[in-house]
Parts: structure tokens; sequence; C-alpha cells
């Protein structure tokens, strides 16, 4: 039989360890023991070679082998297995152990106490009568095989044929190293290496059964016809199941199999967003995790988003998900929004896609409660890839495109895209026919552009048996969709090491540098911003210019709104150290270390000269944020018996997180020069915060696995947190779960139901106050002419504690005929108590803050369902379909003392009781349809601010094995926001959507049209009630086709290639009157407004990827 | 043992969690880093700072409120404003700053006291604070309909002048201690004022008379950093939210009326923020480092003028004080032949030698509620108090 190499100490679960060692068992009654005596070791020699041709073998007389074969060790081994007596003759030298799996007998119990022994004569007496020989690598590795008799061999070698081939993931094309392939029926099979290769020699002639599997994955089968002497190739593609009840994710306290996990849990793998052109973590995760909001917020390159999972749980705390990296924390915080722009970055999106192996989406607070205070918005694990023992492997990538902006504005009367689309020529006019010209509009025409997009990226990763690695790095330019403003530049390295010092001990460094450079576009609430200025036509604050054709016309130049400064510089580095050791394949012990550092450093300058600063002004904001991590995990396992076992798991952890900002100005520049901050003759330092948090916490978890079917859990958390009272002492986050595997009753009808598995799940988590919200504090400040002094700051609360959150969810997963559909379904109901609420203080006593107390109370509620389809299953054509759909349900239950909390007064957002969190109100018209002026219902209702339902819908369609087209699509619905865009402009006169209202008589307009298109000079007061709007958008997130190249094509090392051509944010579909239903420019926010917002762009994206 | 080895490392570990989260974060101060000598000054400082950022406010929303410009932007409250409305859900700016200056002032009274004990009655500090919590009381009463006290319940606003007064009183007393002339002046003037608003106006004309003419005590503003800064150039110069068109002052040529027209390019009068109102600015607040007088000379004599007209039926002495300011200005004299003649003088003189700093509003308040001669009619159709703050009433449970 061939021998599958397996690296000592590989892990599993009691469980499977058992049945497979059963039917090891039962395969070893088979083998015919050899006497080990008679070996030639010339012979054995050969025959290790030719079993294992990607090890180089030596004599064991020859160097350094002899030397350690003949070394002498004591020995007391009593009643113990074959293996544990090999493993303690192993552990005494220093060779490692490799074996065949299924080759070791295990119902042998050896003895053999000897005080002097060499380990040759040791190793040659434990193997005595087993079948089985030893050879040594050169590595040093101790590979027992079982030999073929001589005879045997030759007849084989004679009458045999060999298939061999690739496996790969269907949907990437990447290989699956450690997937197994097996011919049904016999002992034969291979395990797939590092290049995704395999090969089983030695086949008599014959029809078998050719079967892959992986973990994860859906099996592959396929008759296969073994000639004499004949190589079959054979490749394969496994595509993954998408509810596996096996496949691994990513927990609090470890890998796990999903099947033990009693809370949904979502995993993106890189397979799934190989085909979608994603450029950072955020594009991956928007439309593909049922029960997140992720929105775009804004169109610059660089540009971070918004990122919800299961909605807002938190009023006035953060509701980001907390971010994890390779098992460490780093800042789930957003840059400091930039001065011009409004708009931030987020360092999660410095993750390069290409050095990613999955995405865990953890949501609510059943599933976070080992996470503890802070975790109540959810959490985000993301890992990424890893070298394998074996070949060397590159990857690399080119990606060439552009983005577009397409339209402008609302498509309707818009004829000149609010004049950014076309900036010369007709149109360019107020309602009333005032002209103006723009004096420096680019010669295209237009201020848009198609901004070039370039993306490299190169990896390479492999490993020896002690050691492996990833190395990549990545560079991108991309332009944005302005002409003359806008993109971003960066590069990206990432090196992940892995190896194992010792037995039982493993250690994992990982590490990543990110470096990036920013232009903004002045967008936003901003005098300078492009946006406001461009859209306000004569309005201008830059009209009055010279450079003009026409005379009569307006002379207005935006054009120096571009030339000023507006930029960021960020760093980010993130480093991990996981080091794990494992006495005991049933005590297990990671000690992880963590260091998370970002800066970035905002600068917006207005040069000397500037029409609006005409001495010229610059601002800086540096901000510099890490986050320290220090986690122990210990995990212990035990099976009582054959059917019941328990799993318990413990640690501690400590975060340290410093966030060090500071805004710098200054002005009045002496000359032209290219300025800094003492360039300035009046400075000033406007802001210096340095806040440092700390959390610590211990948990424990216990799981019980009653026949791998039943797995109940149930774990507390205990934690304390810088930010808590004086008063408050440690918070405690229970939870308990189970996950029923009740497909695995032999009564179940798997032939068409396969799988069905229940879950359930009760827990708490938290999320902490900020900073200063438990201290009475003073503010220092400058009065009488700069002498110090000091102004009531923050009321304080000594009482103070997290707001808790405590979630029911439940739900289940199942798949049917034969994984063609799969389900999951879940409901959550989460009530978040002691929430912390700002209550008003009494301004009489002086302190004008709000004094944050745990008086609130929140409920959330949802469903999220998905549904993925195999459509079709033909040879040379396959259509998968994937449905998302979730929807969530927030009411502010109780508030306190107040029952109503203003989020925005001009985004007409408040938290009310009874009502979303957070809401739109504002004046409704009674009469829309009247011929009059408009009726009001004041202080109506009129939504969610954000988008509270969710359909998500997906397509593969793989033909011929080597073309894949995939599209994404993802309508989002429920949200309101104003577009006070329209409100500015309307009333300004400047709206081209109103011009035809605002030109005729008002006394023929119905009140809806009187409201909407009102002029500052107008009967009907302009009002932003008049632009409270649904946002309810489909977007195509992206289409692409993916060519694999055939293989004949390949020369010299390259091994595969790609070229995919994709498209994102291709088509929007929307009611919505403004430039994008996505915007958001108040960040930092609960609210969201569209004011002068850079709308979204498109992307057109080609990429060759190749692997060597 | 070893469960005594594992009940060591629990508790270790929970002593690690609570005590390993202590942090002491640098930038906000504690309170009890107040309770110092050396933390005096700064306690003091605070309470100027509050204090102009009271009356910055007071004067800008203040002159809507009144006579002194017209609103011509496109902010919210003072959008109401204009309508003559003066509604709580839009005062709270106003109400809270004035508030704070007034709780700051009075609080760090007693937090100085404390600290101070005997050196208490010779102190500065202390004398510059009671002036403050004086002209923060002053701010109230002038403007508010009802004094709310330290969360306490709705009170008649004259509580505000009463508190004024003592703590006037209170600051002359040390100044003349320590023989302060500046700070005494800054008493008397405060005090004199707050006589005239209690009607006691024998006793104001009385300290009036003590304070020369060209005495000013001043909120003090500073281009140091934007909290320091006078806002009347951004909201007047900068961009026209405030504009001089359809006052009464418009186009007078008066140099305590400084003002002018801003044109468009092609020399026509440009239009204000909401791109209506023709945009006259004011220019008496040129920078934002100008600071606006809590007290002046000239208003004492106007305060003593119109004790005259009120007290003795004087015109011609009260005209001669009249012209006195008039002359300090390089103004010609003016005349009157009647007690009405005298009356409208004084009431313009107010007008024009107070012109953006926060008193109008209380000027034209009190001769609307009186008749004869000094009744003035101009806040016949609009709200002539400001009402308590939204927020207060929201969370003020004795209201």
């Amino acid at each position: 039989m061939e021998n599958v190499i397996q690296r000592y100490g590989h892990k599993g679960r009691g469980g499977n360890r058992i049945v497979g060692l059963f039917c090891l068992m039962l395969l070893l009654l088979l083998i015919q023991s050899a006497p080990a005596q008679d070996a030639d070791p010339d012979q054995i020699l050969a025959e290790s070679q030719q079993l294992h041709p990607e090890m180089e073998f030596v004599k064991s007389s020859e160097g350094e082998n002899q030397r350690l074969l003949h070394q002498t060790i004591s020995l007391d081994i009593h009643r113990r297995s074959l293996l544990q007596a090999l493993e303690q003759v192993a552990g005494k030298t220093d060779f490692s152990l490799s074996y065949g799996m299924l080759n070791i007998p295990m119902e042998k119990e050896v003895t053999l106490k000897e005080d002097r022994i060499t380990v040759n004569e040791a190793l040659w007496k434990i193997l005595e009568g087993t079948g089985l020989h030893f050879a040594i690598s050169s590595k040093k590795q101790l590979v027992i095989f079982k030999r073929y008799s001589p005879t045997l061999s030759k007849q084989r070698v004679q009458q045999t044929g060999t298939v061999a081939g690739e496996v790969v993931e269907a949907r990437s094309g990447e290989p699956l190293p450690g997937a197994n392939v097996i011919l049904e029926g016999t002992n034969r099979g291979a395990s797939v290496d590092a290049s995704g290769e395999y090969e089983i020699t030695g086949i008599e002639e014959g029809t078998y059964t050719l079967v892959a599997r992986f973990i994860g994955y859906q099996p592959y089968r396929e008759e296969v016809a073994v000639e004499a002497d004949t190589r079959l190739e054979v490749n394969i593609e496994l595509r993954r199941e998408a509810v596996g009840l096996d496949e691994v994710v990513v927990t609090a306290t470890g890998e796990t199999r999903s099947r033990e996990v009693g809370t949904s849990l979502s995993r993106i793998n890189s397979d799934d967003f190989a085909a979608s052109a994603a450029s950072d973590p955020q594009e991956i995760l928007t439309g593909r995790v049922t029960g997140a909001t992720v929105l775009a917020n804004a169109g610059n390159p660089g540009t971070g988003g918004t990122i919800r999972l299961r909605g807002n749980n938190s009023i006035t705390q953060s509701n980001n998900p907390i971010i994890y990296v390779d098992g460490i924390r780093i800042s789930g915080d957003d840059t400091p929004t930039h001065q011009a722009s409004g708009q931030s970055a987020s360092p999660l999106n410095d993750i390069n896609p290409n050095d990613i192996e999955s995405i865990d989406v953890v949501k609510g607070a059943a599933a976070t409660t080992l996470y503890g205070t802070e975790a109540s918005g959810g959490v985000i694990r993301i890992t990424t890839k890893q070298g394998e023992a074996g070949q060397t492997t590159w990857n690399a990538g080119i990606t060439g495109g552009f983005n577009n902006m397409g339209h402008f504005g609302p498509k309707e009367d818009n004829p000149t895209g609010l004049f950014v689309g076309r900036c010369r020529g007709e149109g360019l006019e107020t309602y009333d026919g005032i002209e103006f010209q723009e004096a420096n509009c680019p010669n295209s025409g237009s201020w848009l552009q198609n901004g070039l997009v370039q993306r490299y990226n190169l990896s390479v990763s492999s490993g020896i048996q002690d050691f492996s690695y990833y190395i990549s790095g990545e560079f991108e330019n991309e332009e944005g969709v302005i002409n003359g403003g806008g993109g971003t530049r960066g590069v990206g390295f990432r090196g992940n090491f892995r190896f194992q010092p010792v037995e039982d001990v493993t250690i994992t460094y990982n590490s990543s540098y990110n470096h990036d450079n920013t232009d903004w576009v002045p967008s936003g609430n901003n005098g300078d911003g492009f946006v406001l200025n461009v859209t306000r036509g004569p309005g201008s604050n830059f009209s009055g210019a010279s450079g003009c054709d026409d005379p009569e016309a307006i002379c207005v130049d935006n054009r120096e709104i571009l030339e000023s400064k507006n930029i960021s510089n960020r760093e980010h580095f993130i480093s991990s150290l996981v080091v794990e050791a494992n006495p005991s394949e049933r005590l297990q012990n990671r000690l992880t270390f963590g260091y998370d550092y970002n800066t970035s450093e905002l600068e917006s300058t207005q040069y000397f000269g500037y029409s609006r600063t005409p001495l010229g002004q610059q601002s800086i904001v540096d901000w510099k944020k890490t986050v320290l991590s220090l986690e122990y995990l210990g995990t212990f396992e035990h099976s009582f018996t054959q059917d019941l076992g328990l799993t318990v798991n413990w640690g501690a952890q400590i975060f340290n997180e410093n966030t060090q900002t500071t805004r710098l100005f200054s002005e009045d520049f002496s000359g032209p020069q290219e300025p800094t901050l003492i360039s300035g003759a009046r400075k000033d330092i406007t802001g210096d915060s340095r806040i440092e948090v700390t959390t610590g916490g211990v948990f424990g978890q216990a799981a019980v696995d009653i026949n791998d079917q039943l797995f109940l859990t149930t774990g507390l958390r205990v934690d304390g947190h810088s930010a808590f009272g004086e008063n408050y002492g440690l918070q405690v986050y229970p939870k308990v779960s189970a996950s029923y595997v009740v497909s695995d009753y032999d009564f179940w009808p798997t032939s068409w139901w396969n799988t069905m598995r229940l879950r359930a799940a009760l827990g708490e988590s938290g999320q902490a106050p900020g900073a200063f919200d438990a201290v009475r504090t003073w503010s220092p400040i400058a009065g009488e002419d700069g002498q110090p002094g000091f102004t009531p700051n923050q009321i304080g609360n000594p009482d103070l504690g997290p707001e808790r959150s405590r979630e029911f969810e439940t739900g289940f997963m199942a798949s049917f005929l034969d994984g063609r559909i799969t389900t999951d379904v879940t409901y959550y109901n989460q009530t978040t108590t002691e929430a912390l609420i700002p209550v008003p203080a009494i301004p009489s006593e002086g302190f004008l803050s709000s004094q944050v107390r745990n008086v609130g109370e929140l409920t959330n509620s949802g469903i999220e369902f998905d549904l993925d389809l195999g459509l079709l299953r033909r040879p040379g054509l396959e259509w998968d379909m994937k449905f998302g759909f979730s929807k969530e349900e927030s009411e502010a239950v109780d508030l306190g003392t107040t029952d109503n909390i203003e989020v925005a007064f001009f985004g007409r957002t408040y938290i009310r009781e009874g009502y979303p969190v957070p809401g739109i109100f504002g004046a409704r018209i009674t009469n829309p349809d009247e011929i009059a002026d408009p009726e009001y219902q004041e202080d109506a209702y009129f939504g969610p601010a954000y988008p509270d339902k969710s359909i998500s819908l997906g397509t593969t369609v793989r033909l011929m094995d080597n073309i894949t087209l995939d599209a994404l699509g993802e309508y989002k619905y429920g949200g309101y926001m104003v577009n006070a865009t329209a409100y500015q402009n309307g009333r300004r006169g400047i709206w081209p959507p109103c011009y035809d209202l605002q030109r005729q008589d008002e006394s023929s307009l119905t009140a809806s049209q009187r409201a909407r298109c009102a002029l500052n000079t107008g009967e009907v007061s302009p009002r932003y009630d008049h632009w409270i709007e649904s946002t309810d958008f489909f977007k195509l997130r992206h289409v692409s086709l993916t060519y694999d190249l055939p293989r004949e094509w390949m020369r010299g090392a390259v091994k595969s290639a790609s070229l995919k051509i994709a498209a994102r944010n291709l088509l929007t579909i929307t009611d919505y009157s403004g430039t994008d239903p996505e915007l958001d420019d108040y960040r930092g926010s609960l609210a969201r407004r569209d004011y002068y917002a850079m709308p979204t762009y498109r992307s057109f994206l080609a990429t060759f990827n190749f692997r060597f | 043992m070893k469960k005594q080895i594992s009940v060591v490392t629990v508790i270790a570990c929970i002593s690690v969690i609570i005590h390993g989260c202590d942090v002491q974060n640098p930038g906000p101060i504690e309170e009890s880093a107040l309770n110092s000598p050396e933390a005096v000054p700064g306690i003091v400082v605070g309470m100027s700072a509050d204090l102009s950022v009271a009356y910055r406010q007071t004067t800008i929303w203040g002159s809507v409120w009144s006579d002194d410009m017209t609103h011509s932007g496109t902010y919210a409250a003072p959008t109401v404003f204009s309508t003559g409305e003066i509604n709580s859900e839009d005062v709270d700016t106003w109400w809270d700053y004035a508030h704070r200056a007034r709780w700051v002032a009075e609080s760090g009274l007693e937090r100085i006291n404390d600290i101070l004990g005997d050196e208490f009655n010779s102190s500065e500090n202390v004398a510059k604070a009671y002036l403050y919590a004086g002209y923060s009381n002053r701010i109230l009463g002038e403007n508010a309909c009802y004094a709310v006290i330290d969360g306490g319940e709705r009170q008649d606003f004259t509580v505000h002048f009463d508190r004024a007064a003592d703590h006037f009183t209170e600051a002359a007393g040390i100044a003349e201690n320590i023989g302060n002339e500046n700070l005494l002046m800054a008493a008397y003037a405060g005090r004199a004022s707050m006589e005239a608003a209690r009607g006691n106006w024998t006793a104001a004309a009385e300290d009036a008379g003590r304070v020369p003419v060209d005495y000013r005590f001043e909120a003090v503003y500073s281009l140091n950093t934007g909290r320091e800064n006078n806002d009347w150039p951004p909201n007047t110069i900068e961009r026209g939210e405030y504009t001089v068109w359809d006052t009464p002052w418009e186009g007078v040529d008066d140099p305590r009326l400084p003002q002018e027209v801003i044109r468009t390019a092609d020399g026509d009068t440009a239009t204000a923020a909401n791109g209506r109102s023709p945009w006259i600015t004011q220019l008496k607040h040129e920078t934002d480092a100008d600071n606006i007088a809590l007290s002046k000379g000239t208003e004492m004599l106007l305060i003593r003028a119109e004790m005259q007209l009120r007290e003795n039926q004087d015109v011609n002495e009260a005209m001669e004080l009249i012209n006195q300011g008039r002359s300090y200005h390089g103004l010609d004299p003016l005349s009157a032949g009647s007690m009405e003649e005298a009356w409208q003088h004084l009431q313009e003189e107010r007008g024009k030698d107070m012109w953006l700093e926060g008193r109008r509003f209380w000027d034209l308040r009190r001769w609307y509620g009186e008749s004869g001669p000094s009744h003035h009619n101009y806040l016949e159709a609009q709200d002539r108090c400001v009402p308590i703050g939204q927020g207060e009433l929201n969370m003020n449970e004795n209201l």
C-alpha cells in the first residue's frame, strides 16, 4: 500500500481519531509482516526513496545519521502502543517522526526496558513483527513505512499504473494542500502536496472510483480506468461546502469544527472572493455576510466605510466591530476624518486581500461573550496565509484598469451632471438664467476622468518540515475620478513564519507593514469643498475669478480648490507572535503577543495666494494608535468514553490601547513657498489628546461532546476596564449554547437531506464607556489673552459600568441533494440593558457636557437567511447561486431620564423611545399632490437612518472548467437620509432637477413640488425636511469573467495562469435623488447625511494572475 | 498544595485585571487638582474665559433680539429670532454659556475661599472673581425671563441683579483693600448698572459718578485660540450672517457705529448669507482679538443722565451729561427742549454708545415696560426676554 506521510503531532478531535484508528486496525489485519532483520539496507533505501520521492533519504550507515542511530539511549517502555514507543525513541534523539498513518498497528503493545541500547537496535526491536521498516531522510526524519516484498514490488512495477494530477479549489484554482485522494475500496491513496499535486502509484489494472476529500469541501468522485504502465492524469476541482459540518472556523478559543459551534458564524474563504476583484477587506465583506451592513461612505480612493454587524447596539459608544488579525486585536477605529474631505481611512483595509486565507465574522452577543467588554458590536477575525512544507510556490498578480464615475448626480433633468460632468458649454446656468463659466475647466470639458488603477502583488510560500513561510508584497496606485484630485498610492509587505523549534512547540510570527499616501478631494460640509463649489455654479466661493471668455457670465475658478493640498500619510504595522505548546494531545497551550501600530498624518494646506485665505494656512492632524495584546489560551480535551468527550478552555487577555491625536494649525505665510507649520506668522495647537484604555479579562469554557453529535457549551468571561467608574467592579458575561447534528442519526434521510444541524445560544457581551466618562474633570483652556485656565469638562459618574447586551440566538443549517442546496437560518433577539445614555446636564449647575449613565435599554432582533443553490452540474457547465436576506429591528425601549436624544439636527436624526436606533424624524407633507402650499405633520417618523433590510444575490457560472462568470448584487432597503445637497442647492436655484418647476408659476405646482424646489425668495420656506428620502438601492457590487489559461500553454516554471476581467459597482438602481444613497459625511456619529460628499464610482479592472 | 496554588493564581490574575486596568490619562484635569493655591489663578482665568464666551454669544444673539443688527444668515436659531420669537428650544446655547459663566464664578469663589482661608479678602484674584460673578449675573438678569440658580426653582429674573450687586460690592471691598483702582472702577461701574436695573437710580448715579469717562472694563478676546476669539468678524465681515441693513443705525454717520456696505465686483450691494438681504457689515469689531466692553465711563454718564431725567426731571443736566459723552467721542452736542426729546436722545445715545455690546435688549425691555416719555415700543411685536433653555426645562426637576 501507499504511505501517506503525516506530520507528527497531527491534531484532531478524539472522536475522529477513534473511528480512524478503528479502521486502521481492520486494515492492519491484512498486512503481511516481513522479518525486519532480513532487510537489505540498500533495498530499504531504494524503496523508501521510491515511496517518498519528495524526500531525500540517506544510508543509515553514513554520516550524522550513523552517529545518531548508534547513540545509546535508555528506554523504559511498558505496555505502550507502537506509536507511543516510537515517539519515546524519537523524543530521545534529534530525529523527528514521520509515519504513514494507516500503517501503524495500534493493537500492538510494546514493552522494552533497556538502560543502554542503540537507537538502531531499539527501532528494530520495536518494529519487529510489524512488517514495518524505517528509513532516515536527509532532514533527520525518521520515516516509518511498509515494505513491499521484492517479488511483489517488481510485479507491480511491471503491471501497475499511476493516477496523478492536481487538486485545486474550484473557484480560485488555488491548490489545496492536505486534501486526500484515494481509490475507493482499496488502500491506495495520496495526500496533496503544497503545490496541489498528488500521485498514486502501483495501481493494478482495473476500474476504480477516485475520491478526493478535504475538510470544508464537497467530496469529489470520478470513475477512472487504470491501465498497466500508464500514467493517468486526473485533475480535480473541489468546491466548498457552504455549510459543511466539519468546516474549520475560528472562534475565541481557536479553531474548531462548525458542527461544534452553537451560534451562527459567517466565514469567507479566499476562494469565495477571488473572483470579485476586491481591493480591500471592506469590499470583500460587502454583500457577502448576511446581517452585516457595509456602506462605502464616499467615492475617494482610500476612503474607509461603515461596517455594522446586526445594526447599532450602542447609542454613545462605538458600534464598530472589533478586529482580530492572526489572533491579535488591531484598531477597529478609523483614522480621524480628514479636514477637507470629512472622510477617514480604515486600518482594516490595510490587509491585502491576496494575503487573506479567511475572514470569520462573529455577530451578536451570544457569539462574542468570550471576547468580553467592547465586543457587542461583533468581531471580525482575519486569518492570513501560511506557507506549507513542500515545493516553493510563487503567486503573482497584475491588475490594471480604471475608475469611472459615470453620470454624476440624479439622472433626471441633470444633463450637466451638476456641472461636475460638464463644466463647459450649454447648460451652465441657474434656474433663472444666470450664466457662469469655469475659468479652468479641464480640456475634456468635464471635471470627471477615468482614474487609472494599477496593482501589483507577489507572494512566495514554502517550507520544510519544521519551518514554513509566506512572504508577500504589494504596490497600488489608484487615481480618483476627478481630474486633478483624489487618489491613493501604497505599498505593503507581509512575512508569516512558522517553525517548530522543539517537538510539541510551534511558534508563528506574522508581521505586516503598509504605507500609503492618499490625496483627498475636498468635499462634504466644507466651504472649500470641490463638490460644494462646483455644484453651486455661480454661487461658488470661487466666483469673481478672471480667465473666462464670456464677459457676461459669472466667472468661477474651482480649479483652485484642487491646487490646495489635502493628503494623508499612513503607516500600519501589525506584528503577532503565537507560541503553541502542546505537551500532550490532550493539553494545548497558546500564548499570543500582539502589537498594532497605526500612524496617520492628515494635512490640509491652502497655499499663499489662495483666494479664500490669501496668506495661506495649513492644518495638520497627527494621529497615532497602538494596540498591545497579550493572551493566553489553554485547552484540555478528554474523552470519557468513545461517545463522550469534554473540552475545557481557559485563558486571559489584556489589551492596552493608546491613542494620541494632535491638531496643529498655522496661517499667514510670508511667501509662496511650500510651507511647514513654522511658515505661518500665527500658529496654534488646536487639540491634543492622549488616551489610554486597558481591558483585562479571564475566561473559561467547557464543551461537552456527546457522540460527536450534540455539543453543549457553557462559558464565562470576567472583565475589568480602565473606563469603568471607581465604584464599579468586575463585569461578568456568561453564555451557554448547544449544537445538535440531528442528521447523524441513522434514521435521517441523508440520501436527499444530507445534513441538519440545530443550534441555540444565549450569551452576553458588553461595550465599555469612554475613557473619561467616569471621571469628573475640567478642561485646560486659555483666557485673558493666552493665560492658562480651567473650564468644566466631564461631570463624571463613579458608578459607571459597561452596557450589557444579552442575546438569544437560534437557527439551523441544512444541506440537501448532495449539497446542491444548503441553507442557514438564524433568528436573534438582543437586549442591551444598562445602556450608556448621555443624560444632559442641568445647565444652571455649570457642567454642559452630558453625563453618561447606565440607564437605557435597547432591543435588536432580526432574522438572517442564506441559501446556496447548485443549479446545474453538467460536464462543462456548472451554475451556482447564492441568496441572502436579513432583516433587523431595533428599538430604543428606555432612554432613562429623556425620551429623545438628538443625534444630528441637520440630519434630522434622533433616538426616541419606541423607534429604531437611530431614526429619521421631520416634517412630512400631508398634502403632497394637492395644488396648494404644503401642509405638514411636524416631527413625523420616516424610518431608520440605516437600511434595516438587505437582499444579496450572487451567481457563479463555470464553463468548460476554465471560464468563470461571477456576479454579486446587493439590495439594501429601509433606510432614510437627508439629501442636504439638494436642499442647499435647490433653495439657491442651482439644482437642475428643480429648474423646470422653479421656472413655472408656483400656483400650478403641487405642495410637494413647491416644497422640494422652494427658493429662498419664494412663498414656501425651504426646509431640510423636504429632502428626507428613502435610500433604497440595488448595486451590482461586482461582475467578473475569469479565464484559466490551458495548462498546455504554460511555459517554463509557470504552473497556472488566469485572466480576470471585472467591474465593480457597475450598476446602481435607486429612486434616491441625490448623488449616491450610500453616502455619509457625518463620520464618527450615529447619523449619516449626504452633504456634498463625493459619490462612489465604478471600477473596471483586468487582473492577470499566475503561479509558478 | 495544588489547590492553594490554583487559588493564588486566580487571585493574582484577578488582581492584574483590576489593577492592571488602572490608567492615568493626561489632558483633562481631575477636579481634586483644582483644590490648591497654585490652581487659583487658573480658576479665575477660567471664569474670565467663560464670561467672554457667554458675553460674545449675548452680543451676537442679543443684536437680533434688539435693534442692533438684522439677521441675514442661515443659522437656525437666529432665523427664528428674526421672526420675533425667542423660544426655549432655540436659546440653549446662550442659556448654557451664561449659566456656566455664573456657576464657574460663584462656585469658584467658594472653592477659592476654602483654599485661601484668611487670605481670601486680600486677593486680587478674588476681586476679579467677584467681578466675573457680577457680570455673568448681569448678563442673565438683563436678558433672561427667569432666574434659575444651581438647578433650583424658577425665580424672578431680578434675583440676578441682586446677586450681581452683592458680588460687585464684595469686589469693590477687596479692590479697595488691596488698592487696585482698576478693579475698583470695574466694581463701581458694574454695581452702577445693577443699581440702575433695580431702580435705585440715586445709588446708581453715585457709583457711576466715581468712574472716569475714559474707563473701560472689557471681556477679553484674543487670536490666541479659537475659544478666545471675538466671533463678530467671521459672522459679519467674512460672512453676512448679520447686517446693519434695516436697523436704526444703518447709514448713521457716527464713530460709534462703524459700518460698510459690501460691494460685488460690479459695484452692486452684495447680498448677505441668506442670499436676499443687503450686506452691510459692522466694523466695530474688526478683528477676532477685539475686546468687548462690559462697562465704560461713557455708559456711566448715560446712567447719570437717566437718573437726572427719572429722579429730577432735569433735562438740561441730563443733556449736559449726554453731551460729555458725545464730546468724548468728538461729536457735536445735542439739545433737547422737552422730556420727550431728552428721553429720545438718551435712548439713542445708549444704543449708539453700547452698540453690539449686548446691552440693548435690556434697555428696550425695560423701556417697553414703562409709560410716559421713557416708553420704547420696539419690542411691541416680539418676545421681550429669553426663556429658560429647553435643556434646563428638560432636566431640572424643580421647574
